[in-house]
């Protein structure tokens, strides 16, 4: 064996350390401005949002906004009632998630651990594919096709209603559902999986008293990823839960899924579409409502960090 | 050299202990990639057998065919019989042989669960009908885990020390009360404080167990082991031993291709003072024969 000896001759190591210099900083302002543009615009919108809302709590009393139990704000008597909003949101989401968890849990089950690796390399982009769809066409689905096919079923089903906006956006974030736990399936490891079979389990044993487990906390924050999409899904919603704010009271009409509901967001495009001068109230009333929606979804990806953080399993 | 030929000189007289596993003829192949070429072994009762060789020379892959985990490797492909007390481990349910024949990795690989739970999910999936609480128990007091954890068992068992985490795996294994232990390097990611635990553990199991340890640390196999397999990767040089290997690859695998084969099987004793072949003595005494050509730590193509 020979080794190679140091070296000595300084003519062959001669690197143009001057104009690196000027590189390293030109890269880092280059790579500064970009990382400042998103994070400005952030603050932007969140700033605008601010102003606007405080603009709106000047003339709607905060206490009005909280326990009025209609939604009327183009009325003369106008009410602000904004938990009529907030359940048809629920309703749609949790509708959303009640068909999006089971149907991606399982596919990325399948997906992962019973797929060969050709079948895989191939579905997994085809899920992928679906979560590209416009939601525009999934709002078309879900008017035209969804809910024909599910008033067969349901007689009292109306034209507009929040079960069928809730189904197919539902299936619009499987794909989302499917391909984050199936990333956090895979990316458990092979030796625990071992370490489950060499103690006797089956696959299917394997699979729910250890992978699943493993993969929890990648499989929540899929999920809570997933709800805060649904609660922002806005196109759907728009198109095929309708536009009717429905009065909480004692009918329950605010969480029947087979009436036309509005949610937060089809309210916004409604007052969005129409010619609302800005600087009235009403135009003030969709950024309340838009700051109402920000914060549920900025509440709910902060657990979803923080539930990643405290629970991730660090495979060395 | 024929595997019968090994044998005959190694086993014992006459006080000859009873024969756990039978290995016959075992060839392994990945992906039509052979690693393992007819390997004939037997494996005693209440003994430490080590496996011991160079990297790639397909250790871990033969023991990993006595509880039938290679089968769950995609592309891997196994001839041969592996017997456990003369029936084909073939016939059983691979469950039932995994409950029978522990394994404990290289890395432990305790699961991300509390430390009741490591030891209490093996006894459920097999339906265990006794006392879990009492099992558990035991199988920590066994592995010496027990004061360290007694207080505190539904600690996750990722925060115990690695050497815990080790001795948790071996405990998890003992726990199903099986017949043989196989362990592939158990103590290769630990510290020399808690290797040699383990060894002191290993030393006292083999009263009740039996146990295959793969290691690449030789003052380890001496310490502990009852017998020595020695592996190496060598080439083969004709066409002969192709025939094995045709029933187990669609590929035409060159002549020169290196195989993992088994070289000597004997009491350790015999291993380190007489080594019947010159690659064992290489590899026994690295450094005093520079210019071996056999010894080679890689698998090449």
């Amino acid at each position: 064996m020979t080794v190679d000896l140091p070296s000595t001759n300084e003519a062959l190591w001669q690197p143009n350390r001057k104009a690196s210099k000027y590189v390293e900083l030109a890269m880092q302002a280059i790579f500064g401005l970009f990382a400042l543009v998103s994070v400005a615009t952030t603050i932007g919108i969140i700033l605008t949002l601010i102003y606007e809302t405080i603009e709106f709590f000047q003339e709607v009393p905060l206490w009005n906004f909280l326990t009025d139990t209609r939604w009327t704000p183009l009325f003369s008597s106008a009410q602000f009632g904004i938990f009529v909003l907030i359940s048809a949101t629920l309703l749609t989401s949790s509708i959303a998630i009640t068909v999006a968890v089971p149907l991606g849990l399982l596919a990325a089950i399948s997906l992962s651990e019973y797929a060969s690796p050709k079948v895989r390399k191939i579905i997994k982009p085809a899920l992928e594919i679906l979560a590209g769809v416009p939601s525009v066409v999934y709002g078309y689905f879900a008017l035209l096709f969804v809910t024909p096919l599910l008033q067969t079923f349901i007689p009292g089903l109306q034209g507009f209603n929040a079960l069928s906006a809730g189904v197919v956006v539902g299936i619009s974030i499987t794909p989302l559902v499917a391909s984050l736990s199936e990333d956090a399936i895979y990316a458990v490891p092979r030796s625990l999986r071992d370490g489950s079979y060499a103690l006797g389990a089956t696959k299917r044993e394997t699979i729910i008293s250890v992978v699943l487990p493993a993969a929890l906390s990648g499989i929540v924050s899929s999920v809570i990823l997933a709800v805060s999409r649904a609660i922002g899904e806005t196109m759907t919603v728009t198109l095929a839960a309708g536009q009717n704010p429905q009065p909480i009271g004692p009918d329950l009409k605010f969480i029947n899924p087979f009436i036309p509901v509005m949610t937060m967001t089809a309210f916004i495009v409604q007052v969005s579409l129409g010619d609302t001068p800005a600087g009235s109230l009403a135009y003030k009333t969709i950024y309340a409502v838009g700051m109402t929606l920000f914060l549920m979804t900025l509440v709910l990806n902060i657990f979803s960090f923080w539930f990643v953080r405290r629970f991730r399993e660090k495979y060395e | 050299m024929t595997s019968t030929t090994l044998i005959d000189r190694d086993r014992p007289a006459s006080t000859s202990p009873e024969v756990i596993f039978r290995a016959e003829n075992i060839c392994v192949a990945y992906e039509d990639i052979p690693v393992l070429e007819n390997i004939t072994l037997d494996i005693y009762k209440h003994q430490i057998t080590g496996f011991i060789g160079p990297s790639g020379c397909g250790k871990s892959t033969l023991l990993r065919c006595f509880n039938r985990l290679n089968e769950l490797v995609r592309g891997a492909k196994t001839t041969g019989t592996v017997s456990l007390y003369d029936r084909d481990i073939n016939s059983f349910h691979p469950v039932e042989v995994r409950r029978r024949i522990g394994m404990v990795f290289q890395r432990p690989n305790p699961f991300p669960k509390s430390v009741y739970d490591n030891i209490a999910v093996g006894l459920r999936v097999n339906g265990y009908r006794g006392d879990i609480d009492e099992r558990v128990e035991t199988a920590l007091r066994q592995v010496g885990l027990w004061n360290e954890v007694k207080q505190n068992l539904k600690k996750n068992a990722w925060d115990l020390s690695g050497g815990q985490q080790q001795r948790l795996c071996i405990a998890r294994a003992i726990a199903l009360q099986p017949e043989a232990i196989l362990m592939d390097e158990p103590c290769a990611s630990l510290d020399p404080i808690s290797s040699a635990r383990i060894d002191e553990l290993l030393c006292e199991m083999k009263q009740h167990y039996t146990i295959i340890i793969v290691t690449h640390n030789l003052k380890q196999a001496a310490r502990i082991t009852d017998r020595i397999a020695f592996f190496n990767v060598e080439a083969w040089e004709s066409d002969d031993r192709l025939e094995t290997l045709s029933s187990l690859t669609h590929k035409n695998v060159p002549l020169g291709y290196r195989v993992g084969r088994l070289i000597e099987y004997a009491p350790t004793v015999e291993i380190f003072t007489r080594p019947q072949h010159q690659v064992t003595l290489d590899y026994l005494s690295p450094g005093t024969h520079q210019h071996s050509s056999s010894h080679s730590r890689d698998r090449q193509y």
